[in-house]
């Protein structure tokens, strides 16, 4: 009777591996084992009489590809683009950001401005101000009220004091 | 190892051909595996200067490449293919198979190790290394597969229907 040993140690023998000799010389001995090992060999050409091919466009394609040139010239094709495109992409970026500071200007560092007058009424340390600077005062003569503070404007009538006599003005006093 | 790509294409690129186009059934999608493994061999081909077994490594990496292409083939074409076969068996219990509708059948580590012995000649050494299992596990399912194949070709094994050089893709 046939078991699934013989057939494996058949199986192994038609294909030239090792196989026990004794098991061999049972698996041999079986009724069968003649037209199995015939089988085998039917099965081997009929797997094996496929002769269909790949087409030869293909087969011309596969060898340029792998010819070190054409596999250089093939990843080259492949990898061209995509540089490119990078490198496009980081000059654009680099440019960018060139002329950002043409195109805006960044504003001019706070320059430490003395305000004119503002030490002489401010406390202690206030002589610095950061803010935009002022349109620079007039050249002009000082403010009235300054005039007035210095003595130097001229009295307004009303602040006028008329002197008619200079003894009427002593009795008004007292 | 001084073989280059073009050559190793050369020796190889009609065994991995038929292998894929078994496994897979059809013409375009055999190429489309075959370029890919070429390409998948120059990549590696460095790597591989050590070891100096070239059918082995090219096949290890065939044997993955359609391996995976089975687990996506999310086209039905190819499963339906196989179920058709399998139709085909329970609808009509008739022995006329083709080769490549009986090898669908199988199941897919007895359909690789066949394939790989019989269009490959790899030893049960060099399909043990490509299918990662041992030798007896090899052995086993080379038993399996004829078993199987025996069955589902009985009548053009058994040379009975005079068509044993017929020619079946």
């Amino acid at each position: 009777m046939m078991t699934p040993t013989h057939i494996e140690a058949l199986s192994r023998f038609f294909d030239g591996e090792r196989v026990a000799p004794d098991l061999l010389t049972e698996s041999l001995s079986q009724p069968g084992a003649v037209e199995l090992l015939l089988e085998f060999a039917r099965l081997s050409q009929m797997v094996t009489a496929d002769t269909s091919l790949p087409d030869e466009e293909f087969c011309e394609a596969m060898r340029r590809r792998l010819r070190p040139s054409g596999f250089r010239r093939f990843l080259v094709g492949r990898l061209v683009p995509v540089a490119v495109a990078a490198s496009l992409a980081m000059t654009a970026f680099a440019i960018g950001y060139g002329l950002r500071p043409l195109l805006d200007p960044p504003p001019p560092p706070p320059v430490p401005t003395v305000v004119p007058g503002a030490g002489s009424t401010s406390p202690v340390g206030r002589t610095a101000d950061l803010t935009p600077p002022a349109a620079p005062p007039a050249v002009a003569a000082p403010p009235a009220d300054r005039r007035e503070r210095v003595g130097l404007a001229a009295p307004r009538p009303a602040d006028r004091v008329k002197f008619n006599d200079w003894r009427e003005t002593r009795s008004s006093l007292h | 190892m001084n073989d280059t790509a073009e050559t190793l294409f050369e020796r190889y690129h009609v065994a991995a051909y038929r292998y894929f186009r078994r496994v897979t059934g059809r013409h375009d999608a055999a190429q489309d595996l075959t370029q890919e493994l070429f390409l998948r061999v120059v990549r590696a081909l460095k790597a591989y200067a050590a070891t100096g077994r070239d059918a082995e490594w090219v096949f290890r990496i065939a044997r993955n490449l359609a391996v995976d292409h089975r687990r996506r083939a999310t086209t039905r074409a190819e499963a339906d293919w196989a179920d058709a076969a399998s139709a085909r068996v329970e609808a009509t219990q008739v022995v006329a198979f083709g080769v490549s509708e009986a090898l669908a059948l199988l199941g897919e580590p007895e359909r690789e190790a066949l394939l790989l012995r019989e269009l490959v000649g790899l030893t049960y050494d060099e399909l043990s290394r490509v299918c990662q299992v041992g030798p007896d596990v090899v052995s086993r399912r080379l038993q399996r597969a004829r078993t199987r194949m025996r069955q589902l070709l009985t009548t053009r094994l058994r040379g009975e229907d005079g068509q044993d050089s017929r020619q079946d893709g």
